[in-house]
């Protein structure tokens, strides 16, 4: 939509005000993550497993009435903690080494925000979502940069109350396809809104900060870059860009 | 008479534990802790199931199924491993199931069970 153009080029002056940087070449980066998580994988998953099995095992030993069940218990219910953020990292671990190609960013944006629907359909009344017309074409891997603009929806869109809504857009400009993440929230929680999507950053939630690195890291492999800014009317939006493919946007 | 499972791991608590937990279900358990020492006992005890890892000390465990598979066409092997990347390996489909490894057992005990027809 060319309204979503111009939203991009009505804010010249948005500030960065947190930005994901690319430190490494790519292909350096994406061999010594693979190699990471899978030694992640070895060296945690059976850990967990153990301890897990175990803390299983005692439990059934246990009398009901034992204050030691509650332990086991705890013990248990950590462990599949664990395991849930290993499968995080093995998730994005599969995807590292694929081949990147030029893809609509459009079609990414759609993609992404049907796999939200479908997989939380309570989400489709709290996102829009309106595309610029005409190709975006941006060089990633496509299945990598769909599923980090979904872990970054779905966990923005969890921690925003329910009376706030994500509108998401396609935009371009200056030899950047991008997408905004931008919210329509009552006057009164516009403030709260802005400080629980600048909280994200900096979540204490370890499953959700460990999905958001992973997301912000295959970004970066893509040689994109995930921010949180500010437009001309001083409200605080998200954003994920990629290099255009083929030139600069008039 | 009960059946007899294979575990092959290099994980002695891993063992342990699998050991523990199928001996309660009623099978027969033999161990093993590397690709020399499952051959042996392939051999010695003729088991009814085979749970193999794939990343041993001393030698490939994708390896070890084509070897075993060459071996014993009919035994059922059940994969069980750290990684789940390996599932889409073409070496693995040798195997009767893949199965990543957790702390919730029951899909493991489902399957062994499925496999041995009990």
């Amino acid at each position: 939509m060319s309204s979503a153009a111009e939203s991009a080029r009505s804010r010249p002056e948005a500030a960065a005000v947190g930005r994901s940087s690319i430190d490494l070449p790519s292909l350096d980066r994406a061999s010594l993550l693979s190699h990471l998580t899978h030694q992640i994988a070895h060296e945690l998953r059976n850990p967990c497993t153990i301890i897990g099995g175990f803390a299983a095992l005692l439990k059934r030993t246990l009398d009901p009435a034992d204050r030691m069940n509650e332990y086991a218990d705890i013990i248990l219910e950590e462990t599949r903690k664990m395991e849930k953020s290993l499968d995080v990292v093995l998730n994005f671990s599969s995807a590292v080494s694929k081949e990147r190609t030029t893809t609509d960013l459009n079609e990414i944006v759609t993609a992404g925000i049907k796999q939200l629907q479908t997989r939380v359909p309570s989400s489709a009344e709290s996102i829009t979502w309106a595309t610029r017309e005409g190709p975006m074409p941006v060089f990633v891997n496509r299945e990598q940069a769909t599923r980090s603009l979904f872990d970054i929806l779905d966990l923005i869109r969890s921690s925003l109350p329910d009376e706030v809504r994500l509108d998401v857009r396609t935009t371009a400009a200056e030899g950047i396809n991008r997408v905004e993440l931008d919210f329509t929230a009552p006057s009164e929680s516009r403030a709260e809104t802005e400080r629980l999507l600048a909280g994200l950053f900096g979540s204490h939630d370890p499953a959700a900060g460990l999905r958001l690195t992973l997301a912000l890291e295959s970004i970066k492999l893509n040689e994109g870059e995930f921010g949180l800014a500010r437009g001309v009317d001083r409200k605080l939006f998200a954003y994920v860009q990629y290099p255009a493919v083929g030139g600069t946007h008039v | 008479m009960s059946r007899t499972v294979l575990c092959v791991d290099d994980e002695a608590n891993l063992l342990k534990l699998y050991e523990q937990e199928l001996v309660a279900e009623g099978y027969q358990v033999v161990l093993a802790s590397n690709g020399q020492e499952a051959l042996l006992s392939l051999d010695k005890n003729e088991p009814d199931l085979l749970i193999l890892d794939i990343c041993l000390t001393d030698c490939d465990g994708l390896h070890l199924l084509d070897t075993i598979r060459k071996m014993r066409r009919d035994l059922p092997i059940i994969l069980n491993s750290a990684y789940s990347s390996y599932k889409h390996d073409f070496q693995s489909w040798l195997a009767d199931d893949y199965i990543v490894k957790s702390s919730d057992l029951k899909g493991l005990k489902l399957k062994i069970r499925e496999l041995l027809h009990i």
